[in-house]
């Protein structure tokens, strides 16, 4: 089903934007590229063919020795039962993304967990700020080179280990 | 009690006043209506028919101001900690700490996280620390007794307030 859809996009987009179709045993995923994501949804959505209406999950991984912030796009059809899987890479110095939700509107706040955990930045998105962390909180804990500062509001971060200090 | 008091006949008992002050409050522990994560399900465990926390008085107050004791029953987050911080000092003295399960005495299976606090002592004073994960309503009892412990030898008359 997914090849389906890739071909569908293909067709409609060009090999330019629809990069690639990995035919995996669970989830087939396609790459695209990331500047055309949020007209890609759009056509996801409206498409009377695919009727992938639903919005299901976005996630984002760290590569830091590919220099790359990937995030992963779930969208599911409610009306045929299939699922389909879109990848992007943007960059890690200066990830930056169409935010998707124009498309739909829940997507608001996986972006905002995204900016969060992994900073990257959404462009048209209404409200990009922290969702989970304190708001003067410093750097982005999912990526692989984040480390803890010493202290945080006067509380220290750090616990001696029972084992190592009475041995 | 049984120490400092001498018992006569017909019901008739002497004592301190520091203990009967101690005795009637250790009967009536209130402690704050809060709980930060899974441990707070034990909470409500011990609270439940088989050990049965109002048996000793103890009973929740939704509000720190008439609270004697806080349980710090779970997780705690930086973003959290700051909040149990205020309550804790929106407590009247005396005032009791009772750090529940490994997460609030160290922050236990969560220690490397980013987020979480490592032991509720970083932030407040902690009386009792209870291990477990989550500890059984047993173990919280176990607790309960021996903040009973701590209150029995607190000295207000002579120390006018608090002095540990």
């Amino acid at each position: 089903m997914t090849q389906n859809i890739f071909n569908v996009l293909t067709q409609r987009f060009g090999a330019d934007t629809i990069l690639y179709y990995e035919q995996t045993s669970f989830d087939p995923y396609i790459i695209i590229n990331p500047e055309d994501i949020q007209s890609i949804c759009m056509y996801l959505r409206y498409n009377p063919e695919l009727k992938l209406s639903f919005f299901l999950n976005l996630s984002g991984v760290d590569y830091p020795d590919r220099e790359q912030i990937t995030l992963v796009y779930h969208i599911y059809s409610m009306a045929l039962k299939t699922t389909c899987v879109l990848k992007t890479s943007v960059s890690r110095e200066f990830p930056e993304l169409e935010s998707i939700e124009s498309v739909w509107k829940a997507a608001g706040w996986f972006e905002r967990e995204i900016y969060d955990l992994l900073g990257v930045s959404f462009i048209n998105h209404s409200n990009l700020k922290r969702i989970l962390l304190p708001e003067d909180w410093k750097g982005h804990p999912l990526r692989k080179d984040y480390r803890e500062e010493p202290v945080y509001h006067d509380m220290e971060t750090t616990r001696n280990n029972l084992l190592e200090t009475n041995r | 009690m049984k120490e400092n008091s001498i018992t006569f006949d017909k019901g008739l008992v002497i004592s301190t006043m520091d203990d009967v002050i101690n005795w009637m409050r250790k009967s009536s522990i209130w402690y704050l209506l809060f709980g930060t994560a899974c441990c707070a399900i034990e909470l409500m465990q011990t609270g439940g028919p088989r050990t049965d926390l109002d048996r000793i008085g103890s009973v929740f107050r939704s509000t720190p101001r008439q609270a004697d004791l806080i349980i710090v029953a779970g997780t705690v987050t930086y973003k959290m900690a700051e909040r149990i911080s205020l309550l804790y000092h929106q407590m009247a003295e005396p005032k009791y700490v009772l750090s529940m399960g490994s997460c609030a005495n160290c922050g236990g299976l969560f220690q490397r996280s980013y987020s979480v606090l490592k032991g509720i002592d970083k932030v407040i004073p902690v009386d009792v620390y209870v291990p477990g994960c989550p500890p059984r309503p047993e173990a919280l009892m176990e607790g309960f007794l021996e903040i009973q412990k701590i209150m029995m030898e607190e000295n207000f008359l002579k120390t006018k307030g608090i002095q540990r």
